[in-house]
């Protein structure tokens, strides 16, 4: 992929690792590196990814290989009708030795959590992710934990698989950042994938991460301070407006999905190496960003985004 | 859910429509505009504009008035008009208060009613003063004057926006009026004036309000693009040529143009005066048959004119011939019947010579001067023939009583009986005519002076077909009588057929040129008439095309005087030789001329109806001994007479050419223009590329002295210039760094320097002025401006979906 940075970022190391980061995700996952560069944003902007996509295209691999370049403890959650909340969360266990209750910490207390056909668990156990993935904190009786900074959820759904799911509402899809297809592999990505499977395993190693956590954290504060020129505020506020607006989109973008696509867009400028967001940047996010929180009344979500992008007029070089 | 999404939508109205482009630094100029301080400014704006465009139509009427009216009067009006106005002012100055006080002081108040008063008074007061002093104002100049001040008063005395509006509704109306009555053509000027005063008023007072709700980009639609515009010129053009030419001096006298004139085809208002006032309307009710004034003082002193007295006084006498040159003129066949019609000299004479004395000298007719022989209501710049001769011998012209007498066929038209004459065609809805008033004033004659073709005649509350009838040449009399009684009103309609009927190939009867050869007398005249019609008429065109040939070089070539005598043998001969004759000898030569390409033509001799003869006081055109003429006529295939006119000074007959043959005429007149500019136009379209982009260049040249961002702008300015030319413009939805970087493609050299120079772009612009002016740029945009040209942006082609820049 021919990346957009010319100038290098301010930090050489930290552009290294993320090098490094997107070498070996691209990896594990072949032929998808638009949609890896994409995850990577998320990740910087400490936003939670949804995959929507058919079985076997590679979302388990991705959260894997995403967890051990982090060198971060992956937790994986297959969410079936009869999940418990608590089984999600963890829960307070009597310790009979010790006459006191212990907590048995649960998944979400990984660093990367992949919750797997998110939309077969129940309502209720969906919204046990909400307070976990939105505050980073989960309150099991009535005492709140922390979760570590860089809880990162990778949700899964299966579009084709309706019989006894539970559609995810909407004010938990607005807490994902992205929701991302990563779809089928073209020919040649799959001839590879061939090859790979004949040879050494190429999920990173847990050991060597590209990218620790804790400069994952900073990286992850440096996103906030990308600049963000006030005109393409305007845009980006123009957008918004436009999707409340449109006649085919029944629900727009609320003002925290509109906080995340500027999040995501300086996540964007910080791979591409710049200190600043550039309406492209916007652009670019755009899709998967808006996917995840649009409702549509008629017509494919990404035709009525296209239609959008298309009709609001972009701030220009003046 | 739903509940949200109305609420999304209701205030959505407001969201892309007008929040969005309503930018922050607008909304505050709109509150702004609130404050007392900008209501004054706006007002006072507002009002200086409304006093100058009351002071325009203002102007006009004085204009107007000025070069009728007493000047000194008119002067004192106007400064009573000007100081009452400018009181005004300072009084309403005062009243606002503020720094005006001081002029005006408390008084300025108490003296309004006063100035108010001076304002509208001076207009009537000067009128009635006019009158006093002897020259008198129109009544209407004092009402429009006095409604101009109207508008002053209401611009200059009043702060209400209402009565500001009002009085430029007010000076609207007048400036109308008076462009409309004057006709100095810098009143239109003055009209322009007021229009571009009142779109500028309307513009900086109301439209400036509509800004908040314009569309932030307008995209070209289908309305401006090439096609329509031409369609929509070529309606205007086709237009153009469908009225040119409508508005001659005739056309004020269609009847039936103004509602109110009440006329059409059949009864025309012109008539309404019948056959005059007092003693002559009883005569003329108590003796219907004759329906003239029989005792009038008119008809006791005959001082009428008779058809010979009326040519021999004009052209000439003819000289006095023997009896045996007498008996040599005519046809023996004829002799008899000849004779009969010199019994009857009041239908006219047997015989036209072309052979006359001098005339008399014209003092003699001082004495008749302003006496009208007959009078005309009709179109002006036409003839109306009396006698037709239709043989020439070289000398004289006489007629083979083809015809015999008829009588018109009378028809109820509209209530109302017309004799019809069915040799000149019957009148179609369609076709179009010429209709007229006649009145006959002195006349002693039973022949009517008619158009040519007059296919109907009417005489109100005549129903006697006896009166009416054709003489045996086919001209209009009133048989039976002595003469057309005096004070004889008649109407008639005339079929006027349009010019395509006569360019047709087989329009005229063709006659061989023995049929027409004349039994004897001088034939060297005739001899050279038929060789130059064979030289100037040509061979190609129609009969018509060739007669107009040859009648054009007699109307130009040949120089019109009656006072040339033409005692000659051989009066053709002379007049041909030395180019100079009265309009017989123009009528004659052509009539022979005509003869010789075997056309069948007559001579026509009657009265012109002077095209600036129409008298628009009395209502009539006067025509008097002086406007006796002689003419020709052709026979075309289908019986019909037409009139040809070779003589130079006389309007020639107005066949009206139908859209299509003018649309052709102006076409083959005009063509080179629009072939040439279609040309160069094209050129300049295929070679567009080329012109703009020497321009394109040159500018680019000329800004290196600019700022970066200035040159960005331009530099961006300039691609996308580039890309519209090769009609793959960027779409507004597409960021520029996305276009370019599209368009570059994966071009290696172009795709690099544009990422640079959008690097640099973004940094300049969206950098939040964090960087400094980045390095290199300008050599990036220099390369793209010579490299990113329309030939690249033609062969990159439709640049792809913005997302796939990767």
């Amino acid at each position: 992929m021919k990346t957009l940075s010319v100038s290098p970022p301010a930090d050489r190391a930290v552009g290294d690792k993320l090098k490094l980061l997107r070498t070996r995700l691209n990896r594990v996952l072949l032929g998808k590196s638009a949609q890896i560069e994409l995850v990577i944003a998320c990740l910087l902007a400490r936003g939670h990814l949804l995959l929507d996509d058919l079985p076997g295209t590679g979302k388990t691999s991705l959260a894997k290989a995403i967890a051990a370049c982090l060198g971060g403890k992956l937790a994986r959650v297959q969410c079936t009708p009869d999940l418990l909340p608590t089984d999600v969360t963890g829960f307070n266990l009597f310790n009979q030795k010790t006459r006191e209750f212990e907590f048995l910490p649960g998944p979400v207390f990984a660093d990367v959590l992949l919750a797997d056909e998110l939309n077969r668990t129940t309502p209720r156990t969906q919204s046990a992710l909400l307070e976990a993935m939105a505050e980073r904190q989960v309150t099991i009786d009535a005492v709140a934990r922390s979760l570590a900074k860089t809880f990162f959820v990778i949700a899964t759904q299966n579009p084709i698989d309706s019989h006894g799911a539970y559609p995810l509402p909407e004010a938990q899809l607005d807490r994902f950042m992205l929701k991302l297809e990563l779809g089928y592999p073209d020919r040649e990505a799959q001839l590879g994938i061939l090859r790979a499977a004949t040879g050494t395993d190429a999920t990173p190693d847990r050991d060597d991460p590209a990218l620790s956590l804790s400069e994952l954290e900073s990286l992850q504060a440096g996103v906030t301070s990308v600049v963000v020129h006030p005109r393409v505020q305007d845009y980006l506020v123009d957008l918004v407006e436009a999707t409340r607006t449109h006649p085919s989109i029944l629900l727009g973008v609320s003002p925290r999905g509109m906080l995340h696509w500027q999040r995501m867009a300086q996540a964007w400028a910080v791979l591409q190496g710049r200190p600043f967001v550039t309406p492209s940047d916007v652009v670019h996010v755009a899709r998967p960003t808006l996917a995840v929180r649009l409702l549509t009344s008629q017509g494919e979500v990404g035709d009525v985004i296209e239609e959008i992008l298309g009709a609001v007029a972009t701030p220009e070089y003046r | 859910m739903s509940t949200a999404r109305r609420e999304g939508r209701s205030c959505g109205a407001g969201g892309t429509g007008f929040a969005a482009l309503a930018s922050p630094a607008s909304v505050e100029a709109s509150v702004g505009d609130l404050t007392p301080a900008s209501v004054r400014a706006s007002v006072s704006r507002r009002r200086a504009h409304a006093v100058v465009l009351a002071t325009i139509p203002m102007v006009a009427i004085w204009v107007i008035r000025s070069p009728i009216e007493s000047g000194w009067l008119l002067g004192l009006e106007a400064a009573t008009i000007l100081l009452s106005a400018g009181g005004l002012a300072v009084a309403g100055l005062s009243v606002a208060g503020g720094a005006a006080a001081a002029v005006g002081g408390r008084s300025g108040r108490r003296w309004r009613p006063a100035w108010a008063t001076g304002l509208m008074l001076a207009s009537p007061l000067a009128a009635m003063a006019s009158r006093w002093v002897g020259t008198p104002v129109a009544t209407e100049m004092a009402i429009v004057s006095t409604f101009g001040s109207f508008a002053v008063l209401l611009a200059v005395g009043s702060d209400r926006s209402r009565n500001l509006s009002m009085s430029i509704v007010a000076s609207g109306f007048l400036a109308l009026f008076t462009i409309s009555i004057s006709d100095d053509p810098r009143s239109a000027g003055l009209g322009v004036l007021w229009i571009a005063i009142c779109l500028w008023h309307l513009i900086t007072g109301h439209w400036d309000r509509l800004d908040v709700c314009m569309p932030e980009t307008v995209r070209r639609g289908r309305s401006v693009r090439p096609l329509t515009l031409l369609l929509g010129l070529a309606f205007v053009l086709l237009g153009g040529v469908a009225v040119q030419g409508r508005f001659g001096e005739a056309s004020r006298l269609r009847f039936g143009m103004m509602p109110t004139s009440g006329g059409d085809e059949w009864s025309d208002p012109g008539a309404r005066s019948g056959v005059g006032g007092g003693d002559a309307v009883i005569a003329a009710e108590r003796h219907a048959e004759t329906f003239g004034p029989v005792e009038s003082e008119i008809f006791l002193e005959s001082t009428e004119m008779s058809l010979f007295d009326l040519f021999s006084d004009m052209l000439g006498d003819t000289p006095k011939k023997n009896r045996s040159e007498k008996a040599q003129s005519l046809q023996p066949d004829e002799f008899l019947q000849s004779h009969a019609d010199r019994s009857e000299s009041h239908r006219g004479g047997p015989s036209f010579s072309s052979r006359r004395n001098r005339p008399r000298e014209r003092g003699d007719l001082a004495d008749v001067v302003g006496d009208d022989v007959v009078q005309w209501i009709g179109p002006t710049g036409i003839r109306l023939a009396m006698e037709r001769y239709d043989r020439f011998d070289g000398v004289d012209w006489t007629r083979s009583a083809e015809r015999s007498r008829a009588m018109l066929s009378p028809r109820k038209v509209e209530g109302r009986t017309w004799y019809f004459d069915p040799a000149s065609g019957a009148l179609e809805s369609g076709s179009d005519y010429v209709s007229g008033v006649l009145k006959v004033i002195r006349l002693d004659s039973i022949r009517v002076p008619a158009p040519m073709l007059t296919a109907a005649v009417h005489i109100r509350d005549v129903e006697r077909a006896d009166f009416f009838g054709t003489e045996p040449d086919g001209s209009l009399s009133m048989p039976g009588r002595s003469k057309i009684p005096p004070l004889t009103v008649i109407r008639m309609v005339a079929n006027r057929p349009a010019e395509d009927e006569l360019l047709r190939p087989a329009a005229f009867a063709g006659r061989s040129l023995s049929e027409s050869s004349p039994a004897s007398g001088a034939t060297a005249g005739i001899d050279e008439a038929r060789r130059l019609a064979s030289r100037w008429g040509g061979d190609g065109g129609s009969r018509y095309e060739r007669l107009m040939r040859i009648v054009s070089r007699l109307r130009t070539e040949f120089t019109f005087d009656r006072d040339t005598e033409t005692l000659s043998d051989d009066p053709l001969d002379v007049f041909l030789k030395r180019r100079r004759g009265g309009d017989h000898l123009f009528a004659t030569a052509a009539a022979v001329m005509g003869q010789a390409i075997g056309m069948e033509t007559r001579l026509v001799t009657g009265f012109y109806v002077p095209q600036s003869g129409f008298d628009v006081v009395q209502g009539h055109a006067g025509i008097g001994p002086e406007d006796v003429h002689v003419w020709v006529e052709a026979r075309m295939a289908d019986g019909r007479w037409i009139e040809i006119e070779p003589t130079p000074g006389y309007a020639s007959p107005n066949y009206r050419p139908s859209l299509w043959l003018r649309a052709k005429r102006f076409a083959a007149a005009w063509w080179p223009i629009p072939v040439v500019a279609g040309a160069l136009l094209i050129l300049l379209v295929r070679t567009r590329v080329i012109w703009v982009e020497v321009w394109l260049r040159l500018m680019w040249g000329l800004s290196r002295p600019f700022a970066a961002r200035s040159r960005l702008r331009l530099l961006l300015w300039l691609l996308e210039c580039r890309a519209r030319l090769a009609r793959v413009p960027r779409s507004e939805g597409i960021t520029q760094r996305d276009w370019m970087l599209s368009v570059a493609g994966i071009d290696g050299a172009v795709a690099d320097r544009c990422r640079d120079f959008c690097d640099a772009a973004d940094r300049l612009v969206f950098g939040g002025g964090t960087v400094a002016e980045p390095g290199g740029w300008r050599a990036a945009a220099d390369y793209l401006v010579t490299h990113m040209t329309t030939q690249f942006f033609r062969s990159a082609g439709r640049p792809t979906e913005s997302g796939s820049v990767e």
